[in-house]
């Protein structure tokens, strides 16, 4: 339910369309209503009418001439007729044929009634022309039935028309706007929310889980209320042509209602082991291929085929057991109780024609009421096909609500002046996850153009101080210490002001879709020349020469076609652009040539100038010329210093340094 | 659509006396759904008639109550089958997927990726099976009910209805699929528009450290929205048309049944018919709807499905360069190894890794390998392993080249300890056993003790039998390494590589491994690949590798006696202890 008043908070904003779309609904199934009263009309009061007897009468009150005689259904009198139709031919009695069970043998009919009479007549078969002139009377009316059918078709389609197209249309509005409102939420959401979660399945949700709540929509449109109305105008024309057959009808609902509870008991069952064993199958197939060498390496091919193959059978049976359960108690049964509802109307009423005296079955309404009882059935079927559909829209919708009502972040922006790039960590104490931390008192004082260089182990905590001072993170109430920029905390500013100042080089620098001007400018307002002079000058015209549209070049998604050091390079002129006061650098990991390595240098010296700048450090080489080298251990800062202090200590750094270091160098 | 058949032809003809059945299953279910309508037009004839006896109300009930119970049991038996053979199908399918994944080489796993490779036999092979499944309904059935129903419309009720009611059908539908099918064209073009919008917000979720780093939040929300909203109007645009589609031909439809309803009351009149009749024909021209509807649109499903099959088909069809030929010769053990000039370069490389490699490997030697970090020790090693087939020169095995053997011979002479621990997400033993699924549990006690494993199983949770976490998440470094070695071991192999194995552990334990190796090893063949020089000290012989070329080699003592990186380094290591 809370689901369900979540996505109406989407409906809500499109009331006018929903208010089409109900109308409409209201309408269409008004005019179901109508179709086969209008057909029981045309069957019974037209074309079997002419069974109902003729009396004769004078000429000004003829409605059919025959014989020279003139007759009407009007105006009774004493001189009657009658004619039946036996097997689709027409004949004619010079009397009032008594009701009953018909049987013809030549020229003599006999009657036999229900108490048992019997009665012979003299039939006269009609002439094509003879009858033709009976129904004269009946022409005009029917013309108007059949235009009255037509145009009651016509409006079914337009309103059906306009039903789904209103429905279709907000459909469409509320993907648009919950896709909006989850990116939003997305931009504001805990930067944790993304190192947990990979960025495709982020993405995935955002685009298509949406679908769910689409589908959820539709199936209560349909489920809810379009079954609903179904049913409820079903009844209607049920009750209004034979009620006790509608009241008798009643005792199927409870039977339903226990069915389906049994029906969905079973299928959420098999549905849970059949979504369990796709989950293991990929699980299985993923671990393999992760493993593949190895595997390969000890042919160990057999086993890994035998374990997946009972995974895969089993996985077989169950979906052969799910569309067991579809054949015996799903849609295949209530198709075939759709049908026998034609025996029980058949049943019904040729028994009520037997025993009811005075009571006669026309063809119209066992037409009319097999139409009725088909609607009537036809919602069950559709509850039974969207049920599983409806649980499966529900946890996605709650998936994509997840995102939309998710933690948000301070949004706020204010400017601020540039900082001045004096930067204090004290005794900083950080966990992600408490009772765990991965930075132990770590005490820094970096000053105003100063470059630093942070070097550790993976995992020593160099990326969790840089994610700090980001703001990435924010230090959380069991942690210690404060981090000072100009001698002001960190967690004064608005992030998104304080960030306006701060810049960072990652280690495979995110690339947006577009030309390399559009990634370096990203965002500032600045001219295209502006942008090649800064590319150059920090180094980067072997890349610009190569490139055979300059920095109009077009690069995709993530930079695909360049390498680890030129999105670097390109990185770095993005941060000139935008010119923060403190710069970190993570430096690629990534083996990166010699030449490129040189390239880097290079624009290092450009753009270290009038900024802070602190260096993760992978290749120390980078380093050496640093203001300042922490070295980072297990979160705890053990040396700092200057490159060539710190190779006289003999300590950790030095023993990194060596074994980095060439031969040749060492030589 | 004869694409599908070619690639899933081979299932149909091994299980044709099932598909026959089937056949023949769809063509009477097709029949006996007309049947209802039939007998309620022939009820309602006797009603009018006044023919109405008990006999003739008990014969009709029961024939409308056995004919669709008739068809809910043959109902279930076709689509039991239907499933089951699907189901098969894609299990075979699965089957033969993974199978073939095992003979890929490294060259394939560097091509693809791993989702890719997954979805491939998951989402495409979903769709595959159910195009199969329904092409056969779908053709079948259809056009089997629009067959019998225009046929009992024609010959039992009345042709000059038939006619003039049904014939307006495919001319309009032909009419406006050719309108259709022109305006689908549109839907690739919203493919790449909805790919775009995919790209863009991957892109942003991916980009967000910049994104927030360079506060470019609004300026990046904005591409958003509109990547977004360029998906949802091509997306109204494709909704509005399809939605027009449905109702010209409902009024298609629509003229049909008021055409055959006014003619219909006019033949009654004339005595043509019965009315009984013109109820079996209107219920039948109702019942032509849905599969005129459904042979339509089952073409586009079927092409849907021919993209998923090509893309299961690729990977199918990838002939690894790494395989057997018919004359490949089975190996079990050698006495001797020949690397003559060998270079090899990674497929995606520039570079070769190793260059112009020869040494020889007597059977019983153990061999050292040491040099700096991207040297290429390992590559050089591996090509033991046949991943990949040399680029240049050759690998001889007791004087002929390692191609000419059975893969799957190579890779039993080799028990391999790789650098980077893959270890599955089973147990502990089972994971040891898969160098060996068949050794005894002496061999297996064997095997810990001598990776020296067996001091890590009391701070496992339930010894051997701890489960370990994918990528081997509960286990340390170490752990890992001497679980590997174990791994290696228990295959009691011909050659036993360790590539730089030894890195994650003290230098106590890898004195013990390898003082445990000297003794368990004695007299098979050894190849260690290490940093620490003491892994290789007693080799008899050591390999230096330096940018990809053996720049020393000789044993421990003859390389001290040089001048040259192995002396610099040991020096260097000696002096840091």
């Amino acid at each position: 339910m809370k689901t369900m008043k979540k996505v109406w908070r989407y409906v809500a904003r499109y009331k006018k369309l929903l208010t089409i779309t109900l109308v409409s609904m209201l309408i269409v199934q008004f005019l179901g209503l109508l179709a086969p009263l209008i057909v029981k009309t045309i069957l019974d009061d037209y074309l079997v009418g002419i069974q109902r007897p003729w009396y004769e009468v004078s000429e000004s009150e003829k409605e059919v001439t025959y014989q020279g005689r003139y007759f009407s259904q009007e105006q009774a009198s004493d001189d009657v007729i009658s004619i039946i139709i036996y097997r689709g031919a027409y004949y004619v009695i010079e009397d009032l044929v008594m009701s009953g069970h018909k049987s013809l043998e030549g020229e003599t009919l006999t009657v036999i009634a229900q108490d048992g009479t019997i009665k012979m007549y003299q039939v006269t078969k009609m002439t094509s022309s003879e009858v033709r002139s009976f129904y004269e009377p009946f022409i005009n009316p029917l013309v108007l039935l059949i235009g009255l059918l037509a145009l009651r078709f016509f409006l079914q389609i337009l309103f059906t028309y306009i039903q789904r197209i209103s429905t279709a249309m907000i459909n469409v509005n509320i993907v648009r706007d919950a896709r909006r409102d989850a990116v939003t939420a997305l931009q504001k959401m805990p930067m944790t929310y993304f190192e947990t979660e990979p960025a495709g399945k982020i993405a995935n949700r955002i685009i298509s889980d949406v679908g769910g709540m689409m589908n959820l929509f539709s199936t209560i449109m349909n489920l809810l209320i379009n079954a609903s109305l179904a049913v409820i105008f079903a009844y209607i024309g049920m009750f209004y042509l034979d009620p006790t057959l509608a009241l008798m009808t009643f005792i199927v609902f409870p039977v339903v209602y226990v069915w389906l509870r049994f029906f969905i008991k079973k299928l959420n069952k098999i549905a849970v082991k059949v979504n369990e064993l796709t989950s293991l199958i990929t699980a299985q197939l993923n671990e393999i291929i992760n493993g593949i060498s190895i595997l390969q390496i000890f042919n160990y091919k057999k086993q890994t085929e035998d374990k997946f193959e009972n995974i895969s059978k089993e996985f077989m049976g169950e979906r052969i057991k799910e569309n067991i359960l579809h054949l015996s108690i799903g849609w295949n049964l209530i198709r075939l109780i759709g049908a026998l509802v034609t025996s029980i109307i058949i049943l019904y009423f040729g028994q009520k024609n037997l025993t009811v005296s005075g009571f006669i079955v026309s063809a119209g309404i066992i037409y009319a009421y097999n139409d009725y009882l088909t609607r009537l059935i036809e919602p069950v079927g559709t509850l039974f096909r969207e049920i599983g559909n409806l649980e499966h829209a529900l946890v996605r919708t709650e998936r994509i609500f997840k995102i939309i009502d998710g933690e948000k972040e301070d949004g706020s922006f204010d400017l601020i002046p540039r900082f001045k790039g004096h930067i204090t960590f004290e005794n900083i104490w950080f966990s992600y996850h408490e009772n765990n931390p991965v930075l132990k008192g770590i005490d820094l004082d970096i000053k105003p153009g100063e470059m630093v260089g942070l070097v550790g182990h993976t995992g020593s905590g160099k990326s969790s101080m840089m994610n700090l001072l980001l703001r990435f993170y924010d230090l959380k109430e069991s942690d210690m210490g404060t981090i000072y920029v100009d001698g002001i905390n960190i967690n004064t500013f608005p992030k998104r002001s304080y960030r306006n100042h701060v810049g960072i080089i990652l280690q495979d620098p995110a690339m947006f879709k577009g030309t390399i001007a559009d990634n370096i400018r990203f965002g500032k307002d600045i001219k295209d020349e502006k942008i090649e002079s800064i590319l150059r000058e920090i180094g980067g015209s072997r890349l610009l020469d190569k490139l055979e549209h300059g920095i109009h070049t077009m690069i995709t998604r993530g930079g695909g076609n360049l390498s680890v050091g030129e999105k670097q390079i390109l990185s770095f002129a993005r941060a000139v652009v935008h010119n923060p006061a403190i710069l970190v650098m993570d430096e690629a990991t990534a083996n990166i040539d010699t030449e490129t390595e040189s390239m880097l240098q290079r624009a290092l010296e450009t753009v270290k100038k009038d900024r802070t700048m602190i260096i993760i450090a992978h290749r120390l080489s980078t380093i050496k010329h640093a203001d300042k080298i922490v070295v980072l251990e297990n979160g705890i800062k053990v040396e700092e210093g200057k490159h060539k202090d710190l190779l006289s200590k003999n300590g950790v750094y030095a023993n990194i340094y060596r074994s980095q270091i060439k031969i040749d160098e060492v030589n | 659509m004869s694409n599908i058949f070619k690639k899933i032809g081979w299932f149909v003809k091994a299980h044709w006396k099932l598909h026959l059945l089937m056949f023949l299953l769809l063509i009477s279910i097709s029949s006996i759904s007309l049947a209802p309508a039939y007998v309620l037009g022939l009820s309602i004839d006797t009603i009018v008639s006044g023919a109405l006896n008990k006999d003739a109300l008990v014969r009709l009930v029961l024939l409308l109550i056995l004919l669709p119970t008739v068809r809910y049991g043959l109902s279930f038996i076709y689509n039991h089958l239907s499933q089951k053979t699907a189901q098969t199908l894609s299990f075979e399918m699965r089957k033969r997927y993974l199978s073939h994944l095992f003979d890929m080489d490294s060259e394939f796993y560097e091509t693809y990726e791993k989702g890719d490779l997954i979805s491939r036999v998951t989402a495409d092979l979903d769709a595959i099976t159910q195009a199969a499944s329904s092409m056969l309904e779908g053709i079948i059935f259809n056009v089997g009910v629009i067959l019998f129903a225009i046929s009992i419309m024609a010959f039992s009720i009345s042709w000059e209805l038939t006619l003039i009611s049904v014939s307006i059908m495919p001319v309009g539908l032909t009419l406006l699929n050719i309108i259709r099918n022109k305006k689908r064209k549109y839907i690739k073009r919203h493919r790449e528009i909805y790919a775009d919008m995919t790209e863009k917000v991957l892109e942003s979720v991916e980009g967000q450290k910049a994104i927030r780093a360079y506060v470019q939040e609004d300026r990046d929300l904005n591409k958003q929205y509109e990547a977004i909203d360029k998906d949802i109007e091509s997306w109204r645009y494709i909704v509005k048309y399809e939605n027009w589609f449905n109702p010209l031909f409902e009024v298609i439809y629509g003229l049909a049944y008021i055409l055959a309803f006014s003619f219909g009351i006019f033949f009654i009149i004339d005595q043509k018919m019965t009315l009984g009749e013109l109820i079996i024909f209107i219920s039948y021209i109702g019942m032509l709807y849905g599969p005129i509807i459904s042979i339509s649109t089952i073409f586009t499903q079927i092409n849907n499905a021919t993209i998923s099959v090509d893309r299961f088909d690729e990977i199918m069809k990838k002939i690894p360069i790494v395989r057997d030929d018919q004359n490949s010769k089975p190996i079990l053990s050698f006495r001797h190894i020949e690397f003559k000039d060998v270079t090899f370069k990674y497929p995606f490389d520039k570079q070769p890794v190793i260059k112009n490699i020869s040494f020889d490997i007597n059977y019983g030697q153990t061999i050292g390998i040491v040099g700096p970090t991207g040297a290429g020790k390992s590559t050089l090693i591996r090509q033991l392993l046949r991943e990949f087939n040399v680029s240049q020169g050759s690998i001889l095995i007791d004087g002929q080249p390692i191609e000419s053997f059975k893969i799957e011979d190579v890779r039993r002479l080799v028990g391999y300890v790789p650098q980077t621990h893959v270890l599955f997400k089973r147990s502990v033993e089972e994971n040891i056993m898969i160098g060996n699924p068949r050794a005894s549990i002496d061999a297996l006690d064997k095997a810990v003790k001598i990776a020296d494993f067996e001091k890590d199983l009391h701070f496992l949770s339930h010894d051997l039998n701890t489960m370990v976490g994918e990528s081997g998440q509960t286990l340390s470094g170490g752990q890992k390494q001497r679980l590997s070695i174990a791994r290696a071991l228990i295959k009691d192999p011909e050659i036993l590589i360790l590539d730089d194995s030894l890195s994650a552990v003290d230098a106590k334990t890898e004195d013990t491994i390898i003082g445990h190796l000297k003794n368990f090893r004695q007299g098979r063949t050894n190849i260690i690949v290490a940093h620490r020089f003491s892994a290789v000290r007693d080799a008899d012989i050591i390999l230096v590798l330096e940018n990809g070329k053996i720049v020393q080699r000789g044993t421990h003592d003859a390389l001290l006696r040089q001048e040259g990186w192995y002396k610099a380094q040991y020096i260097e290591q000696m002096s840091m202890r």
